[in-house]
C-alpha cells in the first residue's frame, strides 16, 4: 500500500466537520448559514426564495434541527443577501436592518435555561464596515442577543468609543465585557462563551481574554440579530452563527476553523 | 429587447418623515403591503443635535423598479388603489404623508454612506435613545 492510497483512505474515511455534529444529538442552539440558499426566503411568508445577490432576507431558518427561525414582515429592515468570490453573507445596512427570532423551536422554549445553566458558546463570522462611537456599551450594535434589549447575550460592541473594539457582553446583574482590539472592514471570526463563571472571547482563533461573569440575567423569549433595531442595527457583513446551549469544547477549534472558511480566512 | 427584471432590488432608497407624521408614514407603509400594522418602517430616530426630541424618522430598504414607480406616482398625486381606509387612513392624510416625506434613490451599488450622507443634508443626525437597564 502506497502512502498516497493510505493518506486517500484516511480522508475518505472522516467525514469533513460541519457544525451539524454540534447538533447531532439534539444539543440546544442555532446555526445560521447564509452560503445555503435554501434556507433563505425575501418575505416572511416564504412566498419568495432568495436566489441572487442583492435580494432581501425576510426569512432565514435555523439548521440545527432545532426548528428555529429569523423573519421580519418589515421590508425596510430586512438584511440582504450579498455573494462576492465564493463567499456569501447578510448585509446589513447600519440604519434599521434587523431580523426578529422565532419564538417557536427549541431555542426559545428553552432560552430561559441558558440562564440558568450558565453556559453557552458561540461562534460568530462577521465584518463591520463601521464601528459606532457610542459610550453606552449595552446600546452599541450587536450581533444577536435576547429580545428585551438588554442584550443578555451579545457580540460586537464598541465600548466606550475608544477605538473599534470586538466585545462579548453578558449581564449577569451588571455589565460584564470582554473586549478585543478590531479593524473595521475586516472580516473575522468571534468565539464567546460563558464557562465557569467567566466570559470569554477570541478573536480568529487567537488566545482567549476573559472576565468573570454570573449566569446570564433578563433573557428574555428569543434571540434576535441584531438585539434591537433602528438605532442598533450593525453596518455590516454577517457569514454565519452557530449558538449552542452547552459548550463545545471538543469541537471548538473545528468550529471556528469552519466559521473562518465562511469569511475567507484560514484558521 | 431585453425584459426588465421588476422584481430585483436594483435600488437603494432612503425615506425620511416628520416625527409628527410617524404614525401616518408607518400605516402608509403597510397599507403599500411592505409592513404589518401598526407598523415601524419608519424607526430610526432623528433629530438637529443627536439628542432628544426627536424631531424625524428614517429608514433605508433595498426596492424594485416596481416599487419607485409607484412611489414616483403617488408623489406626483397618482395613488394606487388601496382601501386606505383599513389601515386607518385617508387620502387626505396619504396625501399630506407624501408631501412631506424626503426621498433619496439611488442604484442598489450607491448603498453605501448613502442615509449618512442624505440626513447631514437635511441637518439631522442619528439619534439614541438611552433605554433603562434591566430591573430599573
Amino acid at each position: 500500500m502506497t502512502m498516497h492510497s493510505l493518506l486517500a483512505g484516511a480522508y475518505v474515511s472522516g467525514a469533513a466537520w460541519t457544525p451539524a455534529n454540534l447538533f447531532a444529538n439534539g444539543e440546544i442552539g442555532i446555526w445560521l448559514d447564509p452560503s445555503d440558499l435554501s434556507t433563505m426566503w425575501q418575505d416572511a411568508a416564504k412566498t419568495t426564495a432568495v436566489t441572487s445577490d442583492g435580494d432581501p432576507v425576510g426569512y432565514i431558518a435555523d439548521k440545527s434541527g432545532n426548528g428555529f427561525y429569523f423573519s421580519t414582515a418589515v421590508s425596510t429592515v430586512r438584511p440582504t443577501y450579498k455573494t462576492s468570490g465564493g463567499l456569501h453573507w447578510l448585509d446589513f445596512d447600519g440604519v434599521d436592518d434587523g431580523i426578529t427570532g422565532s419564538t417557536s423551536g427549541n431555542v426559545a422554549a428553552n432560552w430561559s435555561d441558558i440562564a440558568t445553566a450558565s453556559t453557552y458558546e458561540a461562534v460568530v463570522g462577521c465584518r463591520y464596515d463601521t464601528f459606532d462611537t457610542q459610550a453606552i456599551g449595552y446600546d452599541n450594535p450587536a450581533w444577536f442577543g435576547d429580545n428585551s434589549g438588554y442584550a443578555g447575550v451579545a457580540m460586537g460592541y464598541n465600548i466606550g468609543g475608544a477605538g473599534a473594539k470586538l466585545v462579548a457582553y453578558n449581564w449577569d446583574g451588571n455589565d460584564d465585557y470582554v473586549e478585543i482590539a478590531a479593524s473595521a472592514g475586516t472580516d473575522m471570526v468571534a468565539s464567546q462563551r460563558l464557562d465557569g463563571g467567566n466570559l470569554y472571547l477570541s478573536k480568529d482563533g487567537g488566545s482567549y481574554s476573559s472576565v468573570a461573569s454570573g449566569n446570564t440575567q433578563d433573557i428574555s423569549t428569543r434571540i434576535n440579530i441584531p438585539y434591537n433595531f433602528s438605532v442598533l442595527s450593525p453596518d455590516g457583513r454577517l457569514y454565519g452563527m452557530i449558538f449552542r446551549k452547552t459548550l463545545f469544547s471538543a469541537d471548538r477549534s473545528s468550529a471556528i476553523t469552519w466559521m473562518g472558511n465562511k469569511c475567507g480566512l484560514s484558521i | 429587447m431585453r425584459a426588465f427584471n421588476m422584481s430585483a432590488h436594483v435600488y437603494s432608497l432612503v425615506l425620511i418623515i416628520p416625527a409628527a407624521l410617524q404614525d401616518n408614514a408607518n400605516r402608509l407603509a403597510c397599507a403599500l403591503g411592505h409592513d404589518t400594522l401598526p407598523g415601524r418602517t419608519f424607526s430610526a430616530p432623528l433629530s438637529f443635535d443627536g439628542r432628544e426630541p426627536v424631531a424625524y424618522y428614517g429608514c433605508r430598504a433595498s426596492a424594485t423598479q416596481g416599487f419607485v414607480t409607484v412611489l414616483t406616482n403617488a408623489i406626483q398625486g397618482v395613488l394606487p388603489p388601496v382601501p386606505w381606509g383599513d389601515y386607518g387612513l385617508t387620502e387626505a392624510d396619504v396625501v399630506a404623508v407624501l408631501d412631506d416625506l424626503i426621498v433619496d434613490v439611488r442604484p442598489a451599488s450607491d448603498e453605501a454612506g448613502q442615509y449618512d450622507t442624505v440626513i447631514a443634508e437635511q441637518g439631522l443626525k442619528r439619534t439614541i435613545i438611552p433605554r433603562p437597564r434591566p430591573g430599573a
